[in-house]
């Protein structure tokens, strides 16, 4: 193979043309992005685990020893803060947990939830029992929700309790209490926050591209989520190891975009929003 | 006739615009638009200064940040001024209170009984709060009137996510939405690199982009705790009897002019909404354009409703219920919002035109034809009449307005706190550059 040179003259011209291309922007692989690309998170760790960044040292990926798929999870709930040791520094903490139980029978599936986050120094208890269809999603079709607060003294504020119960049906839902009532109208079929962890265990898929309404704590209607696949990322866990994690991202109306983060026996090991975030513990 | 019962609702950092109801295409706020529909709203309505603290006061207290003595936000509320939940309680009111407060130097447990503190995220507290205010609607057993106050924290966190600590937002997933970002605003700065705020000078456009997303998500958020509090007012035993308050403390940059955050008196930091409802009581579905309204008329109009005499020395605040109730009446021809962050400054706005002065320049904006405050017109001549008249209307704001000096301990030399941070000012520090400043702004006339 006969080796080609370069003269001086045709070095000088090709590297003039590319010099050009590189200032107008058309050098694909050199040039910036048409809209800058993201100078915050430029050369960070993977944003959907950002908001954890510095829980990831003492996390250990929950192993459920040969449970591929177990009835219950129990996540800690993981809040981003300002650090102690002053300006530019920050840190996560628990602030709480949830335990997601989930039972079938022939004509329904039925979650029972138990969460408890610390907020201004009390504990918000809320308990929720959720009946779904048994279609692909497990949308909702009614439920009962209680929540309480717990004072640093370990007494219900009787003040503070709440009892709900609510049903939805082609898309009306309707949320009651003993002294109101309150209705919302979904376009989609309505899954709750606590439902997505077992969604994707049980569909997750390079492919999937879902759409639904999330009922949020089974009150607040959020329309129009979207859920694709986001990726494989690295995550460094425990022990300095490195967890490689399929993620998944939720995007839609009255919520940040939500990641799921799944290991290879599709368990949804941590879901990241922006302050709040859940580890999956067992 | 039975006093109402008075529900105040109110958010924190959202632009005036952030609302579906009013034309904004990327956010979706069903419930805001639900109180909008049953309301009035007031579409020239302002804080009485852009940051937390002094506006809060400001809402409390009736006064202006330079009189109740909060200049910024770690500055302590004039102790001897009396606040909306210590004057409703003596007026039989139960006053209640849950979520963000931050009125500094005032402890709220004095003021109000406290349902729930919230946190200093919404994303954590807000879902709490909400929580809290409809268990109390749902479960209070007293017959008095209740004045039940309920402070969201959202849309601030914006404040976080791109913060200098890195933060929890996640930008770089912009490029994965791009098709889902919000275009930037027509005023929007491109030369902020160089000319910006400094926390966001290494922003990229997609950077800006995403924070204006993610912002009108957050508004959507706290949208639906809105609604569910609402829905527990408009829904429940307390429905006929209940005016229904909800405004912002203030704005957010959210892009416009390149800017984030709050503090200075450009449209999107000091504009905030303003709607007020109760049925058969309150016009639906009326949009106020003509009046100038601010948020220290906020504890006038609440007195006003609740039967309360007004509190002591409202120097400038005035009531809205005449205007609500559709009477005819005499009203101010300007309105006022001072700052003392990154300087002092101050604006006069009219109906047409808007001021903003600095100790060492002016600018004017003509708001009417130039919402966007794109051209400065202080430096032409044809405007000049415009500048000359703020200037009077200034002069007599001032001589209206009891200029607090600051505590007289602080006349002396006061220690540095040891635990403070070394660039926050000193106590003592931004009272005398404004009083000083307004003394001369007083003898110049």
């Amino acid at each position: 193979m006969q080796s080609q040179r370069m003269d001086r003259r045709e070095f000088l011209q090709s590297g003039l043309v590319a010099a050009s291309l590189i200032a107008a922007g058309r050098l694909p692989l050199l040039a910036r992005d048409a809209d800058g690309g993201s100078g915050i998170d430029a050369g960070g760790q993977p944003c959907a685990v950002k908001p954890i960044r510095d829980y990831l040292p003492t996390f250990s990926p929950s192993d459920t020893q040969g449970q591929e798929r177990p009835a219950t999870l129990h996540y800690d709930i993981v809040h981003w803060s300002w650090g102690r040791k002053g300006r530019g520094t920050h840190t996560n903490s628990v602030v709480g947990k949830i335990d997601i139980a989930c039972t079938k029978s022939s004509d329904r599936i039925v979650y029972e939830v138990a969460q408890s986050t610390k907020v201004g120094g009390v504990d918000n208890v809320m308990e929720a029992e959720i009946a779904c269809n048994t279609d692909a999603l497990h949308s909702i079709r009614s439920w009962r929700l209680k929540s309480h607060e717990v004072g640093p003294d370990g007494q219900i504020d009787p003040l503070s309790k709440l009892a709900e119960r609510g049903r939805c049906e082609n898309g009306k839902i309707r949320i009651e209490s003993d002294r109101d009532h309150c209705g919302r109208l979904a376009s989609h079929c309505v899954v709750t926050q606590w439902h997505v962890p077992g969604l994707l265990t049980r569909s997750a898929d390079r492919s999937l591209r879902l759409t639904f309404d999330l009922l949020r704590d089974a009150s607040l209607l959020k329309p129009n989520q979207r859920l694709t696949y986001d990726g494989r990322v690295q995550v460094p866990v425990k022990g300095g190891r490195t967890l490689a994690l399929d993620s998944y991202a939720q995007t839609g109306e009255g919520i940040l975009p939500t990641h799921y983060l799944l290991d290879d026996k599709r368990r949804v090991q941590l879901v990241t929003c922006s302050f709040l975030s859940w580890a999956l513990q067992r | 006739m039975q006093k109402p019962n008075i529900v105040f609702v109110h958010v924190d950092q959202m632009h005036h615009k952030a609302i579906s109801a009013y034309g904004c295409p990327h956010v979706q706020t069903p419930s805001i638009d639900r109180i909008i529909r049953d309301g009035t709203s007031f579409m020239e309505s302002y804080d009485a200064m852009p940051q937390c603290c002094p506006a809060r006061a400001s809402w409390f207290t009736g006064r202006m940040s330079k009189e109740h003595g909060v200049v910024v936000n770690s500055y302590p509320l004039r102790p001897e001024l009396p606040d909306l939940g210590q004057w409703l309680r003596k007026e039989g009111y139960e006053t209640v209170y849950t979520g963000k407060w931050h009125v500094s130097g005032r402890d709220v447990r004095k003021s109000f009984n406290v349902l729930h503190r919230g946190s200093g995220h919404g994303e954590l507290g807000d879902s709490a709060v909400a929580r809290s205010a409809v268990a109390y609607l749902r479960n209070r057993t007293g017959k008095e009137p209740f004045f039940l106050a309920v402070g969201f924290l959202n849309p601030h966190d914006c404040c976080y996510p791109a913060g200098n600590d890195g933060g929890p937002g996640k930008f770089a997933f912009a490029g994965k939405i791009k098709d889902k970002l919000p275009p930037l605003p027509a005023n929007f700065d491109h030369d902020y690199h160089n000319t910006g705020m400094r926390q966001i000078r290494n922003w990229s456009t997609r950077d800006w982009r995403y924070y204006i997303y993610s912002y009108y998500r957050m508004v959507e958020m706290v949208d639906a705790e809105i609604g569910r509090v609402y829905d527990a007012v408009r829904n429940g035993p307390h429905a006929d009897n209940t005016l229904f308050v909800f405004t912002a403390d203030h704005g957010d940059g959210l892009g416009f002019h390149a800017k984030v955050s709050k503090g200075y008196l450009e449209e999107e930091a000091c504009r905030v909404p303003a709607v007020l409802c109760w049925p058969e009581r309150i016009a639906a579905g009326r949009r106020d354009t003509e009046h100038l309204v601010s948020g220290v008329d906020i504890a006038a109009t609440i007195c006003d409703y609740a039967g309360a005499p007004p509190l002591p020395k409202m120097t400038v605040a005035r009531s809205w219920r005449p205007l609500l109730e559709g009477k005819s009446i005499p009203w101010r021809n300007y309105i006022v919002c001072e700052t003392s962050i990154g300087g002092l400054s101050i604006c006069i706005r009219d109906k047409r035109f808007k001021t903003i002065f600095y100790p060492d320049r002016t600018r004017l904006f003509d708001i009417q034809n130039d919402p966007l405050e794109t051209k400065d017109l202080a430096g032409d001549a044809a405007h000049a009449s415009v500048v000359k008249r703020h200037r009077e209307h200034l002069r007599e704001y001032l001589s209206r307005i009891e200029i607090y000096p600051g505590p007289p301990q602080l006349t002396q030399a006061a220690p540095r706190p040891r635990r403070a941070a070394a660039k926050r000012p000193r106590l003592g520090d931004l009272y005398t550059p404004y009083v000083q400043w307004y003394q001369k702004l007083q003898a110049e006339g």
